[in-house]
């Protein structure tokens, strides 16, 4: 008797498969864009396996754990760095999930609770000598500290204006970092480094290398993190928190402090975001730069989280996959092929890209025709792409042309899958009563 | 007391720059409620294919007009191609499609124009007028001067066009419009295209003073984004105000926070590293007191993200 494979595990390891094939080069690259697209025809898979019954969570878990035990016997550093950025993303990102995805609040400051996280094991590991991991736990509760500090005005302020007010905060902390008066505790412009300070494996593990030892940590500890989160997410706060996120008004009926909730994700997702800052300084040889938290890797963050699906657990895992090896490393490759003159490789991914947009947005009618019509918009954009490639030649400095790509594949992926990788998932995905829109709101409500 | 009104005077002119980008971001948040992160690379890519029409000749005032006319068509182009389908997800979603266009667009000016820095000539030249021991710049005088003209004709325009009302009435309650008869899908791009244009407008002004890069507007981005937001997301006057605030005390602590932080003891070496920390804490200051910014209204608890 076959046992049928549960459609979460399936879509899990085909996007994580997927996402993994893109960091490769050439042809390889439009097999994944390909697969990317069948992934998304296929998603309704026979209501028999979705039946299944492995909960993302685990599958995440296991993924993240499997990881742990192959880096073991990995020597190859620099795909054990890889591993290791994502592993501290991943805690970074299902940080910021809880804030954004099941909280519904744009607390755009993430990347300073990373900062906080970082600085704070430094300077408790390195210039007073605690013990790392002791530095590592108190960098997550010193930023869990100022996220409750922050949430108390946040809490006032909605929508975009926490947006943009989060994020001016954001960006001054890099500079905040590097002032003179607090340069004695920050190592100012320069950072703080310990090199001389290594942290070794204890004993039962003394048969890893350094290397390998951080990497096993790192991997292990966002593995308890996918599985905190998604125990605080089916637990009757998280319930709650989505709840007060939906509908305000109505979970307030029922007596859901929402106010307090608020505040409590928001001290929630600063803790996990310090905890990965502090990884982060582990990972980066214990060194901390001001200059590594910047607006560029917020908005990293925000895309990866947008791309892999909020208010999942599954979803920052993936969005983790996508920034470490495909947004961080495609653009580079793109590059490299376009430099070799492949303009047919760029029109087939301009096709599916295309193809992808035009499947979602076409006129509603009958499936063949519908398919028909956003073929031929794929055809049509591939033609149009080698036509515009051709008559730019020499105009047109290719080293542009990964941050073209990246920005066109963001856009598309917005407007294809707006719920992210993991909404892939059918029993992931969100009810579509949910559907609503901040317009709709806004055009219904009563001017004042 | 020279000195002070100097500053003050420096502030105004590059808080006027940013009033103009932040007038556009509250022009597409008043008509989409969508936060444009990539007004800035609009404006510099528009800029620079006025820095072409300049090469072949075109004399300045027409390369003015014509860049604003580019940069409406420019911003009217992406509303209809890339916002109107976004417009039905929400917030986040939005915000990850802006981001989206700002690399696009950053990209599309990288590469047809490389990244050497290039000079408009500012083309009004001279030295400055000197009132009472304050030196004013000719082309300062003339970057105010236009911004003012500009904004002017705005104002007018909303306020005593039929089009102007119907962009107002698309923006205050879209069926209620659609019900009058108003096309609002034309309304919303005809916002885009004005937003476009006036950061176009930004641009070009801004070029001769900092020099036109494709890193020109990134640090004007941030401040003008959070001048928009502290004089509330939608309101023009907000933005104005919002704009030339900023710039004030930007220059005001760049310029004094050292002697005023003696004072009590703190010695600082660079007054100019608290510039953003300044703009980023009045920002927050003033959201705490009135979460809708100076002047604008602060969304009602029901909205989602």
């Amino acid at each position: 008797m076959t046992r049928r494979v549960p459609s979460d595990v399936l879509s899990t390891v085909l996007s994580a498969a997927v996402l993994w094939a893109l960091s490769m080069r050439g042809p390889a690259v439009v097999v994944a864009l390909v697969g990317l697209a069948a992934v998304l025809v296929v998603r309704r898979l026979p209501a028999r396996i979705a039946a299944g019954g492995v909960e993302p969570v685990l599958a995440v878990a296991v993924a993240v754990a499997a990881t742990g035990v192959a880096i073991a016997t990995a020597p190859d550093s620099y795909t054990l760095t890889r591993l290791m950025t994502f592993g501290l993303l991943v805690v970074a990102l299902q940080g910021l999930n809880v804030v954004v995805g099941f909280s519904g609040q744009l607390v755009m400051a993430h990347v300073a609770f990373l900062g906080i996280g970082a600085y704070t094991a430094a300077i408790l590991s390195g210039t007073y000598g605690w013990p790392l991991i002791l530095g590592i736990a108190a960098a997550g509760v010193v930023a869990a500290a100022v996220g409750a500090l922050l949430s108390i005005p946040a809490g006032r302020l909605s929508g975009h204006y926490l947006a943009i007010a989060s994020l001016s905060l954001a960006i001054v902390f890099g500079p905040v970092m590097k002032l003179d008066v607090m340069s004695g505790l920050t190592g100012g412009v320069q950072g703080l480094s310990f090199f001389s300070k290594p942290f070794a494996a204890p004993w039962p593990f003394r048969w890893l290398e350094n290397a390998q030892w951080h990497a096993v940590v790192v991997l292990t500890t966002a593995a308890a993190v996918c599985a905190a989160v998604a125990v605080f997410a089916a637990s009757s706060i998280g319930q709650a928190v989505r709840a007060g996120r939906d509908n305000p008004l109505a979970a307030a009926s029922v007596g859901v402090n929402v106010p307090w909730l608020r505040s409590v994700s928001i001290t929630v997702s600063a803790a996990l975001g310090g905890l990965s800052g502090a990884l982060l300084f582990l990972v980066g040889n214990r060194f901390v730069s001001p200059d590594a938290f910047t607006l560029g890797l917020m908005i990293e963050l925000l895309v990866a989280l947008m791309v892999g699906g909020r208010d999942t657990v599954l979803g920052p895992v993936l969005g983790a996959l996508f920034l470490v090896f495909v947004y961080r490393e495609g653009v580079e490759r793109v590059t490299e092929d376009f430099r070799g003159g492949s303009y047919v490789m760029l029109a087939v991914v301009a096709a599916v890209l295309a193809l992808l947009v035009a499947a979602k947005f076409a006129a509603p009618g009958p499936r063949h025709r519908r398919w028909r019509v956003a073929i031929g918009v794929a055809v049509a954009a591939g033609a149009a792409t080698i036509g515009m490639a051709t008559a730019l030649e020499g105009r047109f400095a290719p080293v542009a042309l990964g941050g073209l790509l990246m920005g066109a594949l963001l856009i598309v992926t917005v407007l294809a899958v707006p719920d992210g990788l993991a909404a892939l998932n059918p029993r992931t995905r969100r009810p579509a009563s949910e559907q609503q829109t901040t317009n709709t709101t806004a055009q219904l409500s009563v001017p004042t | 007391m020279s000195g002070f009104v100097q500053v003050v005077l420096n502030g105004v002119i590059t808080g006027t720059l940013y009033s103009l980008l932040a007038l556009a971001f509250v022009l597409i948040y008043r008509a989409t409620h969508f936060i444009n992160f990539a007004q800035g690379e609009l404006a510099t890519l528009t800029t620079f294919v006025g820095w072409s029409l300049l090469h072949v000749g075109v004399p300045y005032p027409l390369m003015f007009v014509l860049v604003l006319v580019i940069g409406a068509a420019i911003g009217g182009a992406i509303e209809l191609v890339v916002v109107r389908p976004a417009l039905k997800l929400r917030s986040v979603n939005e915000l990850t499609i802006s981001v989206g266009l700002f690399l696009v667009i950053s990209a599309i000016t990288m590469g047809l124009y490389r990244g050497d820095v290039r000079q408009i000539a500012a083309p009004i030249v001279g030295r400055p007028f000197t009132v009472g021991g304050v030196n004013i710049p000719r082309y300062g005088l003339f970057v105010v001067g236009c911004a003012m003209a500009l904004m002017l004709l705005l104002w007018a325009f909303f306020r005593f066009t039929t089009f102007g009302l119907a962009l107002r009435a698309t923006a205050s309650n879209t069926r209620a419009a659609a019900l009058c008869g108003i096309r609002t899908s034309w309304m919303l791009t005809a916002g885009w295209a004005l937003a476009g244009a006036v950061g176009a407008a930004a641009g070009v002004l801004l070029a001769p003073i900092v020099g036109l890069s494709t890193q020109m507007m990134l640090l004007v981005l941030v401040s003008a984004l959070s001048a928009a937001v502290l004089g509330g997301l939608t309101s023009p006057i907000g933005a104005v105000v919002g704009g030339v605030t900023i710039g004030v005390i930007q220059n005001l602590v760049g310029a004094y926070l050292d002697d005023v932080l003696k004072v009590v003891g703190i010695k600082i070496a660079d007054a100019n590293s608290y510039r953003e920390i300044a703009a980023a804490v009045l920002l927050v200051g003033v959201l705490v007191v009135r979460p809708g910014g100076l002047f604008g209204r602060a969304p009602s608890s029901l909205e989602r993200v």
